[in-house]
């Protein structure tokens, strides 16, 4: 325990914070939006939060959730803006957001530490880390059970149909969007407290594909999919590591390929399970029984 | 005035890099139905073998770009069949390939870090003419022009190729609804191939392009491309070669102009905040969508 604690200790706090930005991606994109925007938000989290500590002395717990409410402020405006996008353009829309960011970083002087960067005390417990992290999935699931939860799924797969049972599509992917970008300033700052420094390159669109990829790894269809593909992401590499030092970059590469081909429906994949609950039932009680099978279904969910 | 016409005349030098690759990564998507993000490492590749052909072998240019050609279209090929067409049959259409592609471009991209050492590198002058031509006051380099009747040659070739031919129709076809391509006739998976060896050709015409007109060849050549290709396309509109190319030019002139009379520091924030603007007028780009490829 102790070995694996000095050993993989730190991996598992920077999953952690992954894991919540993870978690953004997929609020997003259990709506139907593509959107690499919690990269953007995760950098203002965490410059507007570390310039209240480092120049102006505020306490980490008075500055964190100011930098996350402004993160959500600037989302809820976006999202009138990007949401009228198609998907693909929405996607290049929000990594032009994330070029835009590091350019305004770097030039924003004093306000972000431009081109040197930041340091950023390390302030943060480690049972307030993974706290955060359990409590933002406690939200996930609860929301996955809500009203809300249920039109995300249905947005996600059928936009018109929902809109013909008189729900706005759009409002419920904003509702997604603001949540996102919550869960994404967040981990920005956790993601600042843990490198102890930030600069303009920090939060950049390798950190949002490599992203985007952990929550498709785990799942993109259930929020534990996220911390599960960060989690993999973020071990097997390391594992991997020990045996090969030097090729870390290219071994992340394969084992993408390899686990997407594997699993294209990702490891935490809730209608496989229903699929395979659906088989059992089938094999339990044959003729078919349709109560039982619907009723797996909904245990699965 | 005579400044502005010069810095006219470099945009669309630029664009006209940008439009090759624009051009290649739209037709990936359209055909191929991917949203290729290993697209940038493909021009990489290509750069870096016509150098390697050159500088290793002593071949020279008019050798140099077809091997590149050939090797980059042969990787397409490849990562198509390995990394992409496991998802055509499956209901994950769009995610899946999104994110193997993520994973060729982590592999692509360290593999071209080792063998670059991470140094950026240059052609040289053995490799292309670095004469600069003079017409009036303005000053043209050869390899301004080169990029530039690439360019109008690939697109007049290709919307030839897509309208006219029998197999562009089958690439419409295939972008279209490859389950009713194949009902009537065609291999949908041949036309795929074939496409991506294409798109593989283009990436690698549009990475030595990059490299002649900006002198230097570096293992990050085709990130800068990757976000101004998606950029152009997304100007553009999917699925119409010319919108692709008309994208492109308009951003390489953006980006020129931007850089001249508004900041150079903040060159990409105009580039970009341009595209958002049009974005947020045009959602669907600046043309509209003339598709012939569904999304799948």
């Amino acid at each position: 325990m102790n070995w694996l604690l000095s050993n993989f200790g730190s991996t598992f706090d920077f999953a952690a914070a992954g894991a919540v930005l993870a978690m953004g991606l997929f609020v997003s994109l259990s709506t139907g939006v593509l959107s690499f925007a919690p990269i953007p938000f995760a950098a203002m989290g965490a410059f507007f939060t570390s310039y209240l500590i480092v120049v102006h002395d505020w306490n980490f717990y008075v500055a964190a959730p100011v930098g996350v409410a402004v993160c959500a402020v600037f989302a809820y405006a976006l999202s009138f803006v990007l949401l009228r996008m198609d998907s693909h353009y929405l996607a290049l829309a929000t990594i032009a957001l994330i070029l835009m960011t590091r350019i305004l970083v770097l030039h924003a002087g004093d306000y972000s530490g431009g081109v040197f960067g930041r340091s950023v005390p390390h302030t943060v417990p480690t049972y307030v880390l993974y706290g955060l992290l359990v409590v933002s999935a406690l939200a996930l699931a609860s929301l996955r059970k809500s009203r809300y939860g249920l039109a995300a799924e249905a947005v996600r797969h059928e936009p018109a149909v929902v809109a013909t049972l008189g729900i706005n599509p759009i409002k419920v992917q904003r509702t997604g969007f603001v949540v996102s970008s919550i869960l994404a300033g967040l981990a920005g700052v956790l993601l600042a407290d843990l490198y102890q420094y930030i600069n303009a390159d920090t939060y950049s669109s390798d950190l949002a594909f490599v992203s985007l990829a952990a929550v498709v790894l785990g799942g993109a269809y259930h929020w534990g999919g996220a911390i599960v593909g960060t989690a993999i992401y973020a071990l097997i590499p390391k594992l991997l590591s020990y045996a090969w030092p030097d090729q870390q970059n290219i071994l992340n590469g394969v084992i993408l390929v390899v686990i997407m081909l594997l699993l294209p429906g990702g490891l935490v994949d809730p209608y496989r399970r229903a699929q395979r609950a659906e088989r059992r039932a089938k094999e339990r009680s044959a003729p078919p029984d349709r109560i039982v099978t619907a009723a797996a279904a909904e245990e699965a969910r | 005035m005579n400044l502005l016409v010069q810095q006219l005349i470099n945009g669309v030098i630029i664009g006209a890099v940008y439009a090759v690759f624009a051009i290649g990564f739209a037709l990936a998507f359209a055909v191929q139905g991917v949203l290729n993000l290993a697209y940038g490492a493909y021009a990489t590749v290509g750069a870096l073998v016509a150098l390697w052909v050159h500088t290793s072998l002593g071949l020279d240019f008019y050798v140099a770009l077809p091997l590149a050609i050939v090797a980059t279209a042969a990787m397409s090929m490849a990562v198509d069949q390995v990394a992409f067409q496991p998802f055509r049959q499956s209901e994950n259409g769009l995610l899946g390939p999104i994110i193997t592609s993520i994973g060729v471009l982590l592999v692509s991209r360290e593999v071209t870090r080792i063998a670059t050492q991470a140094e950026p590198k240059q052609y040289g002058p053995s490799f292309f003419s670095q004469a600069v031509y003079k017409v009036a006051s303005f000053r043209i380099p050869a390899a301004g022009l080169f990029a530039v009747a690439v360019a109008v040659v690939t697109v007049i070739g290709l919307h030839v190729l897509i309208r006219k031919t029998p197999f562009g129709a089958s690439m419409r076809a295939v972008g279209a609804d490859a389950v009713s391509a194949s009902v009537a006739g065609l291999s949908p998976r041949r036309t795929t191939i074939y496409t991506a060896g294409i798109g593989g050709a283009l990436a690698a015409v549009a990475g030595v392009t990059a490299g002649l007109t900006l002198s230097n060849v570096s293992f990050t050549l085709g990130d800068s491309l990757l976000l101004s290709g998606f950029a152009a396309v997304v100007l553009g509109g999917f699925g119409d070669i010319r919108g692709a190319f008309f994208g492109a030019m308009t951003l390489g002139l953006l980006d020129i102009l931007g850089a001249q009379y508004l900041s150079t520091a903040f060159r990409d924030v105009i580039t970009y905040g341009a595209v958002l603007v049009i974005l947020i007028i045009r959602p669907r780009g600046l043309f509209g969508e003339v598709r012939y490829g569904a999304e799948r």
